[in-house]
């Protein structure tokens, strides 16, 4: 049976040279997808992911091993990648070309056209949430990405419950204006 | 002005789709969805939103094991701070500092209480090689019986108190302290003090320039 990601920190922290790699392995992929939805350029999402890994890394005795290590290492990223954004001072790049927008692998048994709309839907769900304020993006993160309760969101990011309840209302009005059409074809459904 | 019950609902609609509202609030809610069709449809709109971030927000990205191996040796090339061992503590290092701050307070107990006692005693000392002078029919007084120490100490006997405020002001010279207060205390013990002072002074000199070691490994 394979270890759990919190039995793995602690096991890196005693000094287990395997047990972090073991946690790098299994996570890389779902925090180089959320520094996607995040950032606006494939390349700055590769190294922020790099660097995610490694603050994770370097942090880890910080970690509070009764808590979930998936939602402190996503709260680090989403983190991460908010600081990534205030720092560029750029103009948003033009997201990729709509299939290789998300990333995503296409479901077998979605046909091209399936595909092709699902990636563009994907792409669309992430540049609606890149556009979120800086404050709201961890929180909308921890709860769609991770599954994370109020209550368990406000233990990740040491917010106070009654601030994570707001920045969850707010960041759901402004994603449900930003897709009225998606949501609306999906309540349609 | 009349306010719509709706309002109140709605704004609670999204917390409600999460599970999370208190149990009152989700009381209330859940009695004006069971008689309030647009408000139900309301809701499910919201649900259709978490549907649409759920699905479409947490997908992994596809990576090669190759990209996935380089991050892994990049992060075993780290050192981070807690892999770093404590410089151990020697010995006379622990004990170094608390030595020398009881040196330090033995200093200052000695200049602030036995001061005035010094100074007591130099002056109680000249007014007898005074007396003995006079009581051998002498006319001239001794050196060591200056003025100023008669005046101290016919003070001294008047007004302890204030005799002592002014015991450490009234010294003329550091040196001549120095000389008091090592004939009343003893030059090795003074010495021990000093010397503790300055191998902390040392010791905390060299301290700031230790680099921690690392452990091996990554």
């Amino acid at each position: 049976m394979a270890a759990s990601d919190e039995r793995l920190a602690q096991q890196a922290l005693r000094g287990d040279p395997e047990a972090f790699d073991t946690l790098v392995r299994r996570y890389y992929p779902r925090v180089l997808g959320l520094c996607r939805k995040l950032l606006n350029s494939r390349e700055a999402a590769h190294d922020a992911a790099q660097e995610s890994m490694l603050r994770a890394y370097r942090k880890l005795h910080l970690y509070d091993p009764s808590r979930r290590f998936s939602a402190w290492l996503m709260t680090l990223t989403a983190r991460l990648c908010v600081s990534l954004g205030q720092r560029s001072q750029r103009e948003p790049e033009p997201w990729e070309e709509v299939g290789e927008t998300d990333g995503s692998l296409p479901d077998a048994a979605d046909g091209p056209a399936e595909a092709t709309e699902k990636a563009q839907v994907a792409a669309r769900v992430a540049e609606a949430v890149r556009s979120l304020p800086d404050l709201y993006k961890p929180v909308c993160v921890l709860r769609h990405v991770e599954g994370l309760s109020y209550q368990e969101i406000a233990e990740a990011t040491g917010l106070p419950i009654g601030t994570v309840k707001v920045h969850l209302f707010r960041a759901k009005k402004h994603l449900r204006e930003q897709l009225a059409d998606l949501a609306e074809a999906e309540f349609e459904e | 002005m009349s306010h719509d019950p709706c309002d109140t609902i709605r704004d609670l609609l999204p917390a409600h789709v999460d599970s999370a509202l208190d149990p009152g609030e989700a009381e209330v809610v859940d009695a004006h969805l069971a008689g309030c069709v647009a408000c139900r449809r309301e809701r499910e709109r919201w649900v259709a939103l978490n549907r649409l971030l759920d699905e479409h927000l947490a997908v992994a990205e596809p990576v090669t094991s190759a990209g996935v191996e380089a991050v892994v040796q990049r992060v075993r090339a780290e050192r981070p701070a807690w892999r770093v061992a404590p410089t151990p503590v020697r010995f006379w290092r622990a004990w170094l500092p608390a030595a020398a701050l009881a040196a330090a307070a033995l200093v200052l107990v000695l200049i602030g209480g036995y001061a005035p006692e010094v100074r007591l005693a130099d002056a109680k000392g000249a007014l007898l090689d005074q007396a003995a002078a006079m009581a051998q029919g002498s006319r001239t007084l001794p050196q060591s019986a200056p003025e100023e120490a008669v005046a101290f100490y016919a003070d001294a006997v008047e007004w302890p108190g204030q005799a002592a405020a002014g015991a450490v002001r009234g010294w003329d010279s550091s040196q001549a302290f120095t000389q008091a207060l090592v004939r009343r205390v003893g030059l090795a013990p003074l010495a021990a003090c000093l010397l503790l002072l300055l191998a902390a002074n040392l010791m905390v000199a060299r301290g700031a320039r230790l680099a921690p070691r690392a452990v091996s490994g990554r």
